[in-house]
């Protein structure tokens, strides 16, 4: 099947009217948004977790100790 | 029109400011607005060449400079203006937003491209050999198509072509060269039905 569309003698924009769609602020907006925070990554919880397991191991131990 | 990009051809120096630029926003990527606006308007008119929708071009435009800036510390410097792996990131979200949205591939020609292929194909100008030619043009391989566009109707040189399609210089030459080739079977093969 042809999904392609041939259009002869389109107007092409300016370079105003594509100068006016710049948009550097939008940009950093939308960049600022994708960063996750620290505390919703992979490897913030892998070590938050790996402190409470090695924290209960430790207490484990000393319990059996004593 | 002159349509050969005249940003593109950087000297050293020019090449060398780039990259200051890119170390920069590497750190910062507040720094990313001096590229945001060297490239904005030519990454628009490679992905607005290929849609009808001028709209949605807008929005493919936004995305390939997002990715862009997210990535920026990725990018490694060979020798090229960043441009080239700007128009890669461009290819990559066109051909998303042709699966994605179900956006129309298109191909945007005027009548000098049409003079100019009546011409290497020693034909006339006529109504018939025009619907030919959008015919053929429609039936060519995405490859071959893309060759097309960079030479003929953006009229862009081999050393570009062949940075935004990872290939030598002369490969491109050769390519475009069987590409056209292929356009003119396709064309008379038209012409024979």
């Amino acid at each position: 099947m042809n999904r392609r569309k041939v259009i002869f003698n389109r107007t092409v924009p300016s370079s105003r009217s594509i100068k006016e769609r710049e948009d550097f602020d939008q940009l950093l907006e939308q960049y600022a948004q994708s960063k996750h925070p620290y505390f919703s990554r992979i490897a913030f919880w892998g070590t938050v977790g790996g402190a409470v397991v090695a924290n209960f191991s430790f207490c484990v131990s000393i319990a059996k100790l004593t | 029109m002159n349509r050969v990009n005249p940003i593109y051809h950087h000297t050293r120096k020019m090449l060398a400011d780039e990259q200051k630029c890119i170390a920069l926003a590497k750190n910062d990527p507040r720094h990313f607005a001096p590229l945001y606006e060297k490239y904005h308007e030519q990454i628009f008119r490679y992905i607005n060449q290929r849609m009808d929708d001028q709209d949605l071009a807008f929005d493919v435009t936004s995305q390939v400079f997002f990715k862009a800036i997210k990535n920026i510390h990725k990018f490694e410097f060979r020798g090229v203006p960043l441009g080239s792996w700007l128009y890669r990131i461009a290819k990559s979200e066109l051909n998303q937003a042709f699966r994605n949205r179900k956006a129309k591939r298109a191909i945007n020609i005027d009548e000098t491209h049409v003079a100019t292929f009546m011409e290497v194909f020693q034909q006339e100008e006529s109504r018939r050999n025009r619907d030919r030619l959008f015919k053929a043009l429609a039936e060519m391989r995405e490859t071959d198509l893309q060759l097309i566009e960079l030479r003929y109707f953006e009229e862009r040189p081999y050393r570009e072509i062949g940075e935004i399609l990872s290939i030598k210089e002369n490969n491109a030459k050769v390519k475009t060269f069987r590409a056209l080739e292929r356009l003119k079977l396709l064309f008379y093969k038209n012409k024979r039905e």
